[in-house]
């Protein structure tokens, strides 16, 4: 018996220790004295439990709504971190129907003297602030916090707009130790569900059996071309399956973003986004909402924001006469056009595939989204005789894109095409700056949906082939006192030409002047910009310049960097190892020429050697040579990127490379008398 | 001479065009002086305010502003955003845009305005909320012309006439009216001289109007614009703010009635606290010693949360609230701190302040206004140098200030009324940074090194911040910004301790940097000075319009130890002492031969304080850029 009863001790001691209680209030002792997170000694804050239960309820007056049902507990290691003890619930409204939050309990734990202390979180420290028109937020922080306290809270929102399930994530900048997922989805909805990030997480699928009470209204008797039918209202108990999707994981590591070259976050942390596919609802016929890309488009297409204002046209046709009387090859046309648009209409910064203000209105007033500017420009080009179609693109911030899953969130932006014989011309008119082929920025992705007339569509390759150049040729004269004197010419084609023009274009020369003298540590005598506004030519700087401090004696010798000013000195890239991709956005070279007249009475006694080194597959490679000739040293250093994404498995291969480059070009040529 | 005069008439044509269709011809951005176009993103044309003051407790705050923004950096300075709160009400409000030619383009009503709540950074709610208007340029120059009206029956905070609103902004127009039905108010003018200023004060009226300031450019290391921009300050003798009722005409009567009507009774704190406070003092007699354990107590019992609700965001929630939650504002938190120390019988007062990091600005002596001060610390007066508390940090050192608030006249206010006292100031010696490194070099150029850094003052408030990081991201700080000069760091040790007795913050750290000497025909190239190089050269200015200002002084006293790699000697001699002191500061490198195969690098560093005219903007740069040239000496060592 006594043997029994230790047993039966030992083993609920076990659990005491192993196995936490998640039970709302249930915060244990251990929770509270746990110092340092156990897998993650930098963490401020920890999830020790962080749970969402979603599902749908019937009510027969107001139909389906969605429920979400929260439960989070959190501890925080330093109370410095006041976000997390701080909670923000946004809720949405619209039409005149709202989300709305209900049911919160709040509690911080501490232990004073030893116990396990309880503070409610009182209802006058809730502010509700109405942030637009569309979004309240319930906003609350957590009384008394110490060093150590476990914070927790449960709550349950309830909207009206059930066919929206908001996207989970899976990975949060804290880590979580236990997170609960259960989403129970009655048949009647079909939701197609898009994975997202590295931890590969996947629901667990399964059915089970509901009843609820269905109201419906049904026409009375089948009437076939009749103008008025009457119905009636039933109602009845209704057998449902729902499909549930459950997740449950543990030690989820968390998401660190402050490395560089990097984009599109977002689409990196895990978690799901919830797409409406189908709406069945009982005796009522099945509503698809998409299915393929084609069907994505289709949608899309029927939209009067979309097809109905790609085919409005009187609003340009003077101003397209005027410019076609004086273009007429197609060169001419879409050069005159694209430079036309982009003039009449300023883009307000929204993005987006349906219009906003409409074609027309924006062209009159000279201001619209994205979708309203380059179907302005579609619409003309196809006027004027070329085969244009609108491209539907996904910018590179936009979570849903990278999922490559037919969703109306794949697409976010909208650019143009003119298929030319069988080449297609790419198009912007968004970008003041912007040139045939070159894609600002935000708008480089690999794929486009171009949108045929109909609504017919099918993908067309953006991948960024042109190699941006950023290309600088440096003269430099030392006289007797070791003062150099020198020329500086750069040329910038692409995408490095446009944001070229869109940082610098409206600063003044000696705004840019001052910059390049802090940057480069010389004194401009004179400054030029060549092709500043024009258009698909390279531009250019160029400079004159006087500096003093170029090279190094150290007795009586004279050390020089080959590449003078323009040595990379640091390696941007310092992490161990990454779990980003590494994003250049483009295919790029810099290209860097210099020629040192060496000075009088100075002969060289060392060069660097020459060298070249690549990572696999060239994404990357280096070229650096360097040759003395009479007077004269030339250095030619250039590092192509050829692979404007790197994954993270060859990044320990990158960060190495662009440790070799450092090195070769910190390598220094010695003169002497 | 033809061709001349039919240019001529064709302007006068377009002109007459301009006329027929648009009668703003004063919004033509093509009429604009030239001078008021120098260094001008935009152009303030006109901006009329009318303040009626009806009664105590009712004012029209009305504004007329046209503003001509001339290229894409002006359009922030447009400032068509218009802020209200429960005790205010937007009575109109619309905005008209013209284009270059003064032709009405676009008219935008109240209802289009988009409101949003004014929650900004650091704030986790307030009731105050803007109406702003976003509008896209289509096209540059354009004119906005803003209108509106807010009724108010909050008088505490009038509005000052402050017509040089920033940098790269010229005024052509700017006139303020303020009419008092009721009541009196006081004025005090900034910086008149120089401007075209025309003024009419009477009893019931102050009116001001100024024409043609020119655009300022900002430059590096100059006074802040509000030390020479035209204003005057302006304040209601008798006013109501939320309700509460008040009067003063100097800080002595402000004090009062802000310990009066804002403060008193907010102070109370019972139970437990109240106990535990008097537990944790008891036996201590001095009463510095009682402060520093009940601000060790308010520290680890609270933390910092913004919310700006109530009397015109200056009363504090009570003690007793901050108590319960445990968190609070500068406000609630000072207030609760004094609620402490009152139990554990220290005399302290709450005093507002202006608090910013970049120049010290000071309360104005003789003018009292409820508009000055941004944050609220709180003063322990003792017998020479007060202490002053800030109460919203948990690992600030008891008497510390740095930047934040130091070095200025702040508002102390007792229940005898208001003081005007400076707080504490660190200054150029007593921001000091000691470093020792013991170095050690191979043969393959590697590097080890044990390091150890002292920081005061000043330089103690911009590192204490450094024990709240964690490994990676100090490491991360080290390389990527203390040193980021330095490739290939790795660290063996980072030990950080903050003394805060003696406010100084002490860095131990063991570091090895690989190929730190760059082998170059068989000789070894290095800097002498590894961790403690500045590179800091002012920007260049062909022509220095604005007088130099060194707002803050600085002390870095370096020493390291390097062993050579064995059999290594200094090729050729060692460079001589090397010494530049002028009024700036001074600057001294020094190297020598010590036993052991060891080299001794000496350097001191002093930066002083001070303002200096324009002219010697120029001797200050070279100055510092002969510090730069000379923190990256090399030597080389030879093993032959």
């Amino acid at each position: 018996m006594k043997r029994i009863l230790l047993i039966a001790l030992l083993c609920s001691m076990t659990t005491v220790v192993t196995a936490q209680d998640f039970k709302f209030g249930k915060v244990s002792k251990q929770e509270l004295e746990e110092k340092v997170h156990p897998l993650d000694s930098t963490a401020k804050a920890a999830f020790l439990f962080k749970k969402k239960n979603i599902y749908y309820e019937y009510d027969g007056d107001r139909g389906w709504s969605l429920v979400t049902e929260v439960h989070e507990r959190i501890k925080l290691y330093s109370k410095e971190d006041v976000k997390a003890a701080t909670k923000v619930i946004r809720l949405y409204e619209s039409g005149g129907v709202q989300e709305k939050m209900s049911s919160l309990k709040a509690y911080t734990y501490n232990l004073e003297g030893g116990k396990i202390k309880k503070h409610k979180l009182n209802k006058k420290q809730i502010f509700k602030e109405s942030s637009t028109k569309n979004w309240k937020k319930e906003i609350f922080t957590m009384p008394n916090l110490q060093n150590g306290s476990v914070v927790e809270w449960s709550y349950r929102k309830k909207s009206p707009f059930y066919h929206f399930i908001d996207d989970i994530s899976f990975q949060h900048r804290f880590p979580i130790n236990k997170l609960d997922v259960r989403i129970r989805i009655p048949q009647y909805f079909a939701f197609k569900k898009h994975y997202k990030g590295y931890l590969q997480f996947y629901f667990e699928e399964g059915r089970k059996n509901r009843n609820i009470n269905y109201s419906y209204r049904a026409q009375d008797n089948q009437t076939v071309g009749a103008v008025t039918a009457s119905s009636t209202r039933h109602n009845e108990r209704v057998d449902m399956t729902e499909q549930v999707s459950q997740l449950h994981k543990e030690n989820i590591p968390a998401i660190k973003l402050d490395e560089p070259y990097i984009s599109g976050v977002q689409n990196y942390i895990g978690g799901v986004t919830f797409e409406l596919n189908m709406t069945k609802f009982p005796n009522q016929r099945p509503k698809y909402h998409t299915t393929t890309w084609e069907d994505v488009v289709k949608n899309v297409y029927k939209s009067s924001r979309f097809g109905g204002e790609l085919s409005k046209r009187n609003y340009f046709k003077d101003d397209l006469q005027n410019i076609l009387k004086t273009a007429t090859t197609n060169v001419q046309k879409i050069g005159a056009i694209f430079q036309f648009v982009k003039s009449k209409v300023k883009w307000n910064g929204i993005y987006g595939v349906y219009t906003e203000h409409g074609v027309k209105k924006a062209y009159k007033d000279g201001v619209g989204n994205v979708a309203d500017i380059n179907f302005i420009l579609v619409s003309m080009l196809r006027e004027s005789g070329l085969d244009a179609n609108p491209v539907l693109v996904s910018t590179r911030n936009n979570v849903s894109g990278v999922l490559n899953v037919p969703t109306i969130n794949g697409f976010n932006y909208v650019v143009a095409t003119i298929l030319i014989g069988n080449t297609y011309v790419v198009l912007d008119a968004t970008e003041a700056y912007g040139e045939p082929n070159v894609l600002p920025l935000r708008a480089v992705t690999r794929q486009g949906r171009v949108v045929m007339k109909g609504g017919v569509s099918s993908w067309l390759d953006l991948t960024p082939n042109k190699l941006s150049l950023d290309e600088s040729n440096l003269y430099v004269n030392f006289d007797a006192d070791f003062n150099a004197k020198g020329m500086l010419r750069t040329r910038n084609t692409n995408l490095l030409a446009l944001n070229f023009r869109k940082s610098k274009n409206h600063l003044k020369d000696e705004e840019l002047i001052g910059k390049l003298e802090d940057k480069y540590k010389i004194e401009i005598d004179d400054y030029k910009v060549v092709n500043k506004a024009i258009l698909g030519k390279p531009v250019s700087q160029n400079i004159k310049f006087v500096g003093d401090e170029m090279l190094e004696v150290i007795n009586n010798k004279v050390y020089i960097s080959p590449l003078l000013f323009l040595t990379k000195a640091v390696n941007p890239f310092k992490l161990v190892d990454r779990k980003f991709p590494v994003d250049f956005g483009v295919p790029f070279k810099e290209k860097n020429t210099v020629s040192i007249q060496i000075p009088e009475g100075y002969k060289v006694e060392t060069l660097p050697e020459s060298a070249a080194v690549s990572i696999s597959d060239n994404m990357a490679v280096f070229r650096y040579k360097i040759v003395s000739k009479g007077k004269k040293i030339n250095v030619i250093s250039q590092l192509q990127i050829n692979s404007p994404v790197i994954t993270p498995e060859f990044y320990k291969e990158l960060k190495e490379f662009y440790n070799l480059m450092v090195k070769k070009q910190l390598e220094k040529i010695v003169l002497v008398k | 001479m033809k061709t001349q005069t039919s240019k001529a008439l064709f302007f006068v044509l377009l002109f007459v065009v301009q006329i027929t269709f648009s009668q703003k011809l004063e919004y033509l951005s093509l009429l604009i002086p030239k001078e008021l176009k120098e260094n001008a993103n935009a152009v303030i044309r006109s901006n009329k305010t009318i303040i009626d003051v009806d009664a105590t407790d009712l004012m029209y705050i009305n504004v007329e502003r046209v503003i001509t923004v001339l290229n894409r950096l002006g359009n922030r300075k447009v400032g068509a955003v218009v802020g209200y709160d429960n005790n205010s009400k937007i009575m109109k409000l619309s905005a008209r845009i013209y284009n270059a030619f003064g032709k009405e383009i676009k008219k935008v009503n109240k209802s289009k305005f988009i409101d949003v709540s004014a929650v900004s950074g650091g704030t986790l709610y307030s009731d105050s909320r803007v109406k702003y208007l976003d509008y896209t340029p289509i096209s540059y120059p354009y004119t906005v012309k803003l209108e509106y009206q807010l009724k108010t029956s909050s008088t505490g905070f009038l509005p000052n006439w402050n017509p040089l609103e920033g940098y790269l902004l010229s005024v052509e127009n700017s006139s303020y009216i303020l009419n008092l039905k009721s009541g009196s108010a006081r004025v005090k003018e900034i910086n008149f001289e120089g401007y075209e200023v025309e003024k009419s004060n009477s009893t019931n009226q102050i009116s001001y109007k100024a024409k043609n300031i020119f655009a300022i450019k900002n430059e590096a290391l100059s006074p802040v614009l509000s030390d020479y921009a035209p204003k005057a300050l302006v304040a209601l003798n008798n006013f109501k703010t939320d309700g509460v009722s008040g009067f003063y005409t100097n800080w002595k009567e402000f004090g009062l009635w802000m310990n009066n009507s804002l403060l008193v009774g907010r102070n109370i704190i019972d139970g437990a606290t109240k106990t535990k406070v008097l537990e944790l003092v008891e036996g201590i007699e001095d009463p510095i010693e009682k402060a520093k354990v009940v601000y060790k107590f308010m520290q680890e019992k609270t933390r910092y949360i913004s919310v700006q609700v109530g009397i015109g965001g200056i009363q504090p929630i009570s003690a007793n609230e901050v108590d319960n939650v445990g968190y609070g504002d500068c406000k609630g938190l000072t207030n609760y701190t004094k609620a402490l120390l009152d139990i554990a019988g220290v005399t302290s007062y709450y005093s507002h302040i202006e608090a910013n990091s970049n120049e010290p600005v000071s309360f104005e002596k003789d003018f009292a206004s409820l508009e000055q001060g941004n944050h609220v610390i709180l003063n322990i007066p003792t017998k020479g140098n007060d202490i002053w508390l800030e109460c919203t940090s948990q690992i600030t050192p008891f008497g510390f200030l740095g930047d934040f608030t130091d070095d200025r006249d702040a508002l102390v206010i007792t229940p005898e009324g208001g003081i005007i006292k400076r707080t504490t100031s660190y200054k150029n010696e007593q921001n000091l940074q000691l470093t020792k490194a013991d170095i050690v070099l191979d043969e393959n150029g590697n590097l080890k090194a044990g390091i150890e850094v002292q920081s005061q003052g000043i330089q103690y408030d911009s590192k204490y911040f450094l024990g709240t990081y964690n490994v990676n991201d100090q490491e991360n700080y080290y390389k990527s910004s203390i040193w980021m000069y330095n490739n290939n760091m790795s660290f063996d040790k980072i030990e950080l301790v903050n003394d805060k007795d003696k406010v100084a913050f002490i860095e131990k750290i063991t570091t090895s940097i690989k190929e730190y000497a760059t082998e170059s025909s068989g000789k070894l190239l290095f800097r002498v000075n590894v961790f403690n190089r500045n590179g800091n050269i002012p920007k260049r200015y062909r022509k220095r319009k604005l007088p130099l200002k060194i707002n803050r002084g600085f002390k870095d006293v370096d020493e390291f130890v390097i062993s050579l790699p064995e059999g290594y000697k200094v090729d050729g001699d060692l460079f001589a002492e090397r010494k530049i002191e002028n009024k700036f500061g001074m600057y001294q490198i020094s190297v020598e031969q010590l036993e052991g195969n060891k080299l001794k690098y000496n350097r001191t560093l002093l930066v002083k304080e001070g303002s200096y005219p324009k002219e010697d903007y120029k001797k200050y740069r070279d100055f510092r850029k002969k510090v730069s040239r000379n923190d990256n000496i090399r030597i080389a060592i030879t093993n032959q």
